[in-house]
C-alpha cells in the first residue's frame, strides 16, 4: 500500500509557512525601525499611495481567500464543478490585484519614482526609505502572489482531472494555506503602507 | 492515517467570515479619515491583528486541526514578537 | 551578488532539512516510541531543526535586502540613503548566533549517545537533557546582540542581552553535569569514541566558561575583537563540534562501513589532536587578554612566544588529522559485528553495514523499555 500522511503533509506546509512569516517578519522589523526614525516623512509619503486602489486590492484578496476555503468544502462534498469555479474566482481576484498593482506601479514609474531613479535619490532620507520599503515589500508580496497563483492553477487542473478528490485533497488544502498566507501578509502591509496618513 | 474524522466547514461560515473581514477593512479605512494622531497606527494594527486571527482560525482551519498546530503557531508568533521587542529595546532606548 | 544569492539558496536547504526532521519526528517514530522514549540524539536534532526553520528566514530576507541594495539602490543598510548599518548587524546576528547552536546541539546529541554506551549505564537525567536541548534552542534565539556590545547599542539592550546570554549557560551546564554523572559507577570502556567524547566535555567546558566571561559586559568590552574571542570560538566550534564529529565518526564508522578500524592508531590520533588543539588555542586566551587583536597577521614582540606555541600546536593538530584520515581510510580492519559497542539504540540491532531499507521488520519499543536500558 502506498504510504500517505495528510497530517504530516499539512504539518510540513505549516512549518514552511512559519519560515515565510519570519521572512516577512524581518522586513516588518526593518519597517518598524525606519518608521520610528522617519515618522514624519512616512506620514507625508503615505499620501502618495492611493488608498482606494489599496482597499480594492484588499477586498479582492479577501474574496479570493474565501473562495479558496470554500473550494475545499466543495471538494469534500465531491462537487467538482463548484470547486473548479471557486478556484477560478480566486485566480480572477488575483488577476484583479495584479492589474491594479500594474497601474499603481506603472504610474509611479512614469513620474520617475522607482528604486535607484534620479528622482528617488533627490528625496530626503525618510522618503527614500518609505518608497524603498514600499517597492520591496509589495514586490516580494507580489512574487508570492504569482507563485501562489501558479500553485492554485496546477491544483485547479488536478481537481478538474479528478486527481484531487473527496478522498485525497491535501494538495488543495496546502495550496489554500499558501494562498491564505499571501492574504495574511497583505492584511498587515495594507494599513502599514497605505493608511498611515 | 485516514481515520481522523473530516471536518467540513459549511459555505455559510465562510460567507460570514468574509463579511466580517470586509467590515473590518472598511472600518480601518474610515478610521484613517478621523485624525487620532498617535492612536491611528495602534488602531490599524489592532484591526489587522483581529483580521489575521480570523484568517488563521477559519480560513486556515486552525480551529479544526489538532492542538499541536495551534501550539506551534502560538510559539512562532511569540518568538517573533520577542525578537521585535528585544530589537526595539535597543532602538527605542538609545 | 551571485555569492549572496548562492547563500540564499543554501538557506533553503537548511530550512528544508529542518522541516523534514520535524515532520519525520512527529509522524514517523517507531511503534511504542513516544517522544520521551526517543534517543537523545534525535531530541537534539529536533531542537536544531526548529532553529533552522525559525532563524534561517531572517538571514534569507537580509540577503535579499543586500541584493536589493547592490542592484536597485534600495539601501536599507546604507547611511547615505538613510539606512542603518547597525540594523544589518542585528539581522545578521539574529540568524548567526542561533547558527552556532545549529552546530553545537547535534554535537551534544552525539556525546549523549556515546557516554551511556561506553559507560554501560543508563543516561542520567534523560528528561533534563531532552528539555535542555529545547531550552538552549529557545533561549539561544534571544542572545544575538551579545556580539554587538561595542556597536553603540542602548545600555538597556546591552544588559538584557548579557542576562539572556548567562541564561543559556544553565541548560548547557545541565547537560555537562548529566554526562559526567552518567559515567559515575559505570563500567567504562576506553575506546576511541569515548576518548573523543570526554575530550569534548573538557574542551566544551573551557569554551563555555570563557563564553560567560565574554557575555559579561565589562570583560567583553576589554577583550572585544582580540584573540581571546578567537580562542573561545574555537574551543566551542572545533573543540566542541569538531571533536564530537570525530567521536561520531569513530562511533558509527563500524555501522556505516561494516569494518572496524585500528584502535591504537585512533588513540594516537586523539592524543595528537587533543594536545595540538590545546597548544594551538590556549595561548590565544592569554595573548588575547594581553591585547593581541584578532584578524592581524603581524604582532608586537611580546606576543611572539604565544604565537610560536600556537604554531607548534597547529602542526600537532595537522598530524593528528592525518593519522585519523589514514586510520579511517585503511581497508585492513576486521569485519565489524552488528553491535561492537554494546549499544542499545535501534541502529545496533541491524547488520553492519545496514541493508537497504534498514529494518526488515518494523522495530518496536515495548511498554517498559527505554532507549538506554543498560544493566
Ligand atoms: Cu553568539
Amino acid at each position: 500500500m502506498e504510504h500517505r500522511d495528510d497530517i504530516g503533509a499539512k504539518l510540513g506546509m505549516w512549518i514552511f509557512i512559519f519560515t515565510e512569516i519570519l521572512l516577512f517578519g524581518g522586513l516588518f522589523l526593518v519597517y518598524a525601525i525606519m518608521r520610528n526614525r522617519y515618522s514624519v516623512e512616512f506620514h507625508q509619503c503615505a499620501h502618495h499611495l492611493n488608498a482606494f486602489i489599496g482597499t480594492v486590492n484588499t477586498i479582492a484578496l479577501l474574496v479570493s481567500s474565501a473562495s479558496v476555503a470554500m473550494s475545499i468544502t466543495a471538494v469534500q462534498k465531491g462537487d467538482k464543478k463548484t470547486a473548479v469555479i471557486l478556484l477560478f474566482v480566486t485566480l480572477l481576484c488575483a488577476a484583479v490585484f495584479m492589474v491594479n498593482k500594474y497601474f499603481e506601479w506603472g504610474h509611479k514609474f512614469s513620474i520617475g519614482l522607482y528604486p535607484g531613479s534620479q528622482l528617488m535619490l533627490t528625496l530626503n532620507h525618510g522618503s527614500i526609505m518609505f518608497f524603498s520599503l514600499y517597492f520591496f515589500m509589495t514586490g516580494l508580496h507580489m512574487f508570492h502572489l504569482i507563485v501562489g497563483g501558479i500553485i492554485l492553477t496546477i491544483v485547479a487542473i488536478k481537481v478538474q482531472r479528478g486527481a484531487v478528490n473527496a478522498g485525497s485533497y491535501v494538495l488543495l488544502e496546502n495550496g489554500g494555506l499558501y494562498w491564505h498566507l499571501v492574504d495574511l501578509i497583505w492584511i498587515f502591509l495594507f494599513p502599514l503602507l497605505y493608511l498611515i496618513t | 492515517m485516514q481515520t481522523e474524522s473530516v471536518h467540513i466547514t459549511p459555505y455559510r461560515t465562510y460567507a460570514w467570515v468574509l463579511i466580517a473581514l470586509m467590515t473590518l477593512t472598511l472600518i480601518t479605512v474610515t478610521v484613517t479619515w478621523i485624525n487620532l494622531s498617535a492612536l491611528t497606527v495602534a488602531i490599524a494594527l489592532i484591526i489587522a491583528t483581529v483580521k489575521a486571527y480570523i484568517v488563521l482560525t477559519y480560513f486556515m482551519h486552525l480551529k479544526f486541526e489538532s492542538s499541536l498546530f495551534r501550539v506551534f503557531v502560538a510559539m512562532v508568533l511569540m518568538i517573533y514578537v520577542l525578537v521585535i521587542l528585544f530589537t526595539l529595546s535597543d532602538y527605542l532606548l538609545r | 551578488m551571485a555569492a549572496v544569492f548562492g547563500a540564499f539558496v543554501l538557506g533553503f536547504s537548511s530550512i528544508l532539512t529542518g522541516l523534514n526532521f520535524i515532520v519525520t519526528m512527529h509522524r514517523m517514530r517507531a511503534p511504542g516510541m513516544t517522544f520521551f522514549k526517543m534517543p537523545l540524539f534525535p531530541w537534539a536534532l529536533y531542537a536544531t531543526a526548529w532553529i533552522q526553520v525559525l532563524a534561517t528566514p531572517i538571514v534569507g530576507i537580509t540577503l535579499l535586502m543586500i541584493i536589493a541594495e547592490r542592484w536597485l539602490r534600495i539601501g536599507f543598510f546604507d547611511p547615505s540613503l538613510g539606512g542603518d548599518p547597525i540594523l544589518y548587524q542585528h539581522l545578521f546576528w539574529i540568524y548567526s548566533h542561533p547558527a552556532v547552536y545549529i552546530m553545537i546541539l547535534p554535537a551534544m546529541g552525539v556525546i549523549t549517545e556515546i557516554i551511556p554506551t561506553f559507560s554501560q549505564r543508563r543516561i542520567f537525567g534523560y528528561k533534563a537533557i531532552a528539555i535542555s536541548s529545547l531550552a538552549i534552542a529557545l533561549v539561544g534565539y534571544f542572545v544575538w546582540a551579545h556580539h554587538m556590545y561595542t556597536s553603540g547599542m542602548s545600555t538597556t539592550a546591552r544588559w538584557i542581552f548579557s542576562l539572556l546570554t548567562f541564561l543559556v549557560a544553565v541548560p548547557s551546564a545541565i547537560k555537562v553535569f548529566n554526562w559526567v554523572s552518567t559515567m559515575y559507577k559505570g563500567s567504562i570502556q576506553m575506546a576511541p569514541p569515548f576518548l573523543f567524547a570526554v575530550g569534548f566535555i573538557f574542551l566544551f567546558m573551557i569554551g563555555g566558561m570563557t563564553g560567560l566571561s565574554l557575555g559579561a559586559l565589562a570583560t567583553n568590552i576589554h577583550v572585544h575583537d582580540t584573540a581571546y574571542v578567537v580562542a573561545h570560538f574555537h574551543y566551542i566550534v572545533f573543540g566542541g563540534v569538531g571533536f564530537a564529529f570525530f567521536a561520531a565518526v569513530y562511533y558509527w564508522y563500524p555501522k556505516m562501513f561494516g569494518r572496524m578500524y585500528n584502535f591504537k592508531m585512533a588513540n594516537w590520533s586523539f592524543v595528537f589532536l587533543f594536545a595540538g588543539f590545546n597548544l594551538l588555542y590556549f595561548p590565544q586566551f592569554v595573548i588575547g587578554i594581553m591585547g593581541m587583536p584578532r584578524r592581524y597577521f603581524d604582532y608586537l614582540p611580546q606576543f611572539t612566544f604565544g604565537h610560536q606555541l600556537s604554531f607548534f600546536g597547529a602542526l600537532l593538530l595537522v598530524i593528528g588529522i592525518v593519522i585519523m584520515l589514514i586510520t579511517l581510510a585503511s581497508k585492513k580492519g576486521a569485519k565489524a559485528p552488528d553491535n561492537p559497542w554494546g549499544g542499545r539504540t535501534f541502529e545496533w540491532q541491524i547488520p553492519s553495514p545496514p541493508p537497504v531499507e534498514n529494518f526488515e521488520v518494523m522495530p518496536e519499543l515495548k511498554e517498559n523499555e527505554g532507549p538506554y536500558d543498560y544493566k
